[in-house]
């Protein structure tokens, strides 16, 4: 238990705690935006936090993603557009309410059982992680290659409602993570005699670019997409709250329950659990025919789940080094660079850090009811700054944060070539958060994969002598099967729709 | 600009035969039977599965999409040389910076976006100087990343 005492020190630090005001704001920020992500929120943040010690670093991203997920609601009830795609499921339902002139409650809802969706995923998080890596400490190569494919097979199947173009976005980023220095035999590979892409493609460039830059070309062609406010005045956001929560606190712990799970699969993450929720609870419900209406019920599952698997996805991250979703895949990049390196053995060396990982949490979602209210309050004045003007500023932003991961405008050169290849990918339908996975989780498998080729010969019935890694090997060809059977009968079906 | 899944599956196939000639030259660890070009070439296997796969689908699929799709972007003179623009800023950005200094190359950098987007022209000299600044006072003084002085070296 020292640690934990070492921890409060750590996270009760005047620069720490004014780190995470500030990130907290910028979350909220970023997030009420529309079109900017908590996962752009993570990646603009990451050269800033390159600079300081590891727990401010962490709280910052840890602060600024539960802000941004939950700021994502405002624009989303107020105007119908999403500020993050985790607020996408239940826009419709949240902005019927707006429309009723509810837009107070469904605010209320929101900025409410966020927090506690968030302190739900935590406390989970906490017992969870602990244990598990008590589990991972006895893993072998095999189990960490099963586990590494069993988590990009649910990045692409999960995650995505087209497996194949997902697969086909997870092998670009597999590829490109081996260019570089070979992990086993340090030959370079794919290097073309450039020097500086024989350390590899870097990471947090390629991500800026991906994410944020093709978003940002996007933005340029279409800059007027913006609504205006239907409600310019917000009222008391709290009155006929507790009417809600007497009725629908099931709502909110099924919500909670699911966020965590959806959160905690690896390649899942806030946006997946919020859908996920929304259409449970209109399974379940006793007035299903009231959804779409502008009905409370359905928005606090879904807001309680994406606040709920933001924590959750930080179990894979920091106990295999396997992301949760596409932020805590950036956030293994972090660790990495802060010499805290994702696995069991982290909860032995830095045990102190990891509870001030945890600690983050709890502030970052006690935080959020005030620092929520100010926002709606101020919510009038964030969704009127214009997007031509906001634009040009996100990408030198993205400009001087690539740069500054390598000191040079090879990073400039990386982001631009990621966001060129990212835009054209989205314009193709083919989703980019995948290519991240694969980029971010291609070293550990092959390292994996090559160790456990050369342990056991090439022997393949290797991989299925333990009995941990049978489980997951069989569990992860069954998802494979499973994928592969499924999208054969859909191609079958809309053959068959035309002919009838 | 949108193409059928059977060109992408095509552009696929070819990448996926280019790495396994590129890693045919790759050298062998002695006494190892695998060497760094057997992880590349299993992803360039699926790489070159997933493209057959794209390849079916994209003949396969009914109602069959076109074989090139003109995005809204394309159609519009404005937004595609909004691209443009965005895409060659960047370009001079990297290519000048290192000549013209941080704070010069940010300032035209914004002013160029922000009066091609018909911001006006105060809002854009008042946004555009004030950005660089900060960014160059946050990111160069606070932070210490050396961002490039260029012509204003004289200052530092």
């Amino acid at each position: 238990m020292d640690a934990v005492g070492q921890a409060f020190g750590l996270i009760l630090d005047t620069n720490v705690l004014l780190t995470i005001l500030g990130s907290a704001v910028f979350g909220i920020l970023v997030g009420a935006i529309p079109g900017l992500t908590a996962t752009m929120a993570t990646a603009l943040l990451v050269p800033v936090t390159f600079f300081m010690p590891p727990v401010p670093a962490l709280a910052a991203i840890v602060t600024a993603t539960a802000m941004a997920i939950f700021a994502g609601d405002i624009p989303s009830t107020l105007l119908r557009m999403p500020g993050t795609p985790a607020s996408a499921a239940y826009t419709d339902e949240a902005f019927a309410m707006t429309r009723k002139g509810q837009a107070e409650l469904a605010l209320g809802v929101n900025v409410v059982f966020s927090a506690v969706g968030g302190l739900f995923g935590t406390v989970v998080l906490m017992f969870a992680a602990p244990v598990l890596a008590d589990l991972a400490l006895g893993f072998s190569s095999f189990e960490y290659f099963w586990l590494a494919c069993l988590g990009l097979t649910c990045g692409v199947f999960i995650a995505s409602l087209t497996p194949l173009t997902a697969m086909v976005s997870l092998m670009l980023g597999l590829m490109v993570s081996t260019v570089g220095f070979d992990t086993i035999s340090g030959f370079p590979r794919f290097t073309f005699g450039v020097t500086d892409l024989m350390s590899g493609v870097s990471f947090i460039p390629a991500m800026i670019g991906l994410f944020a830059v093709s978003e940002v070309l996007r933005g340029m062609a279409d800059p007027e997409s913006q609504a205006s406010l239907p409600q310019q005045r917000i009222g008391n956001v709290f009155r006929g709250l507790g009417t809600v929560t007497r009725r629908y606190w099931p709502n909110a712990l099924r919500g909670n329950a699911i966020g965590t799970i959806v959160g905690a699969l690896p390649g899942a993450g806030a946006d997946i659990a919020a859908w996920v929720a929304y259409a449970m609870s209109k399974k379940f419900s006793k007035e299903p025919e009231k959804f779409g209406t502008g009905h409370v019920e359905g928005i606090v599952d879904a807001t309680s789940a994406n606040n709920a698997a933001l924590g959750a996805a930080w179990i894979p991250a920091l106990v295999f080094g396997i992301p949760g979703d596409s932020i805590t895949a950036i956030v293994i990049g972090v660790l990495y660079m802060k010499g805290m390196n994702p696995g069991p053995t982290v909860f032995i060396q830095n045990p102190q850090l990891i509870y001030a990982v945890f600690m983050a949490f709890i502030v970052a979602n006690i935080l959020m009811v005030p620092l929520g209210l100010a926002a709606i309050r101020g919510s009038t004045y964030i969704l009127r700054v214009p997007r031509r003007v906001l634009l040009p500023i996100i990408l030198l932003f993205c400009m001087v944060g690539s740069f500054a991961i390598t000191s040079s405008v090879y990073g400039i050169v990386i982001m631009l070539a990621a966001g060129v290849v990212g835009w054209i990918m989205e314009e193709n339908g083919i989703p980019v958060a995948p290519a991240i996975l694969g980029l971010v989780l291609g070293e550990m498998l092959e390292q994996t994969f090559m160790t456990s080729m050369i342990k056991s010969e090439g022997n393949l019935a290797a991989f299925f002598d333990r009995p941990l890694s049978t489980a997951l090997g069989v569990l992860t060809i069954a998802v494979w099967l499973f994928a592969g059977v499924s999208a054969l009968m859909r191609l079958i079906r809309s053959r068959r729709e035309v002919t009838a | 600009m949108r193409v059928n899944e059977a060109v992408i599956g095509a552009l696929l196939i070819g990448l996926a035969l280019a790495v396994f000639s590129i890693t045919a030259s790759f050298p062998r660890i002695p006494g190892q039977p695998y060497g760094p070009d057997l992880f590349p070439r299993v992803i360039a296997g699926m790489l070159a599965l997933s493209g057959v796969l794209m390849i079916i689908r994209g003949v396969a699929i009914r109602p069959r999409h076109p074989l090139v799709t003109v995005a809204d972007w394309a159609r519009s003179p404005r937004a595609a040389g909004a691209i443009a623009l965005t895409l060659g800023a960047i370009v001079a950005y990297i290519l000048v910076s290192d000549t013209l200094g941080f704070v010069i190359t940010a300032t035209l950098m914004l002013a160029g976006m922000m009066l091609y987007l018909r911001v006006s022209v105060v809002t854009t000299a008042i946004a555009a100087v004030a950005t660089a600044l900060v960014v160059e006072y946050a990111f160069g003084s606070l932070m210490r990343i050396p961002l490039p002085r260029g012509l204003l070296v004289v200052f530092a």
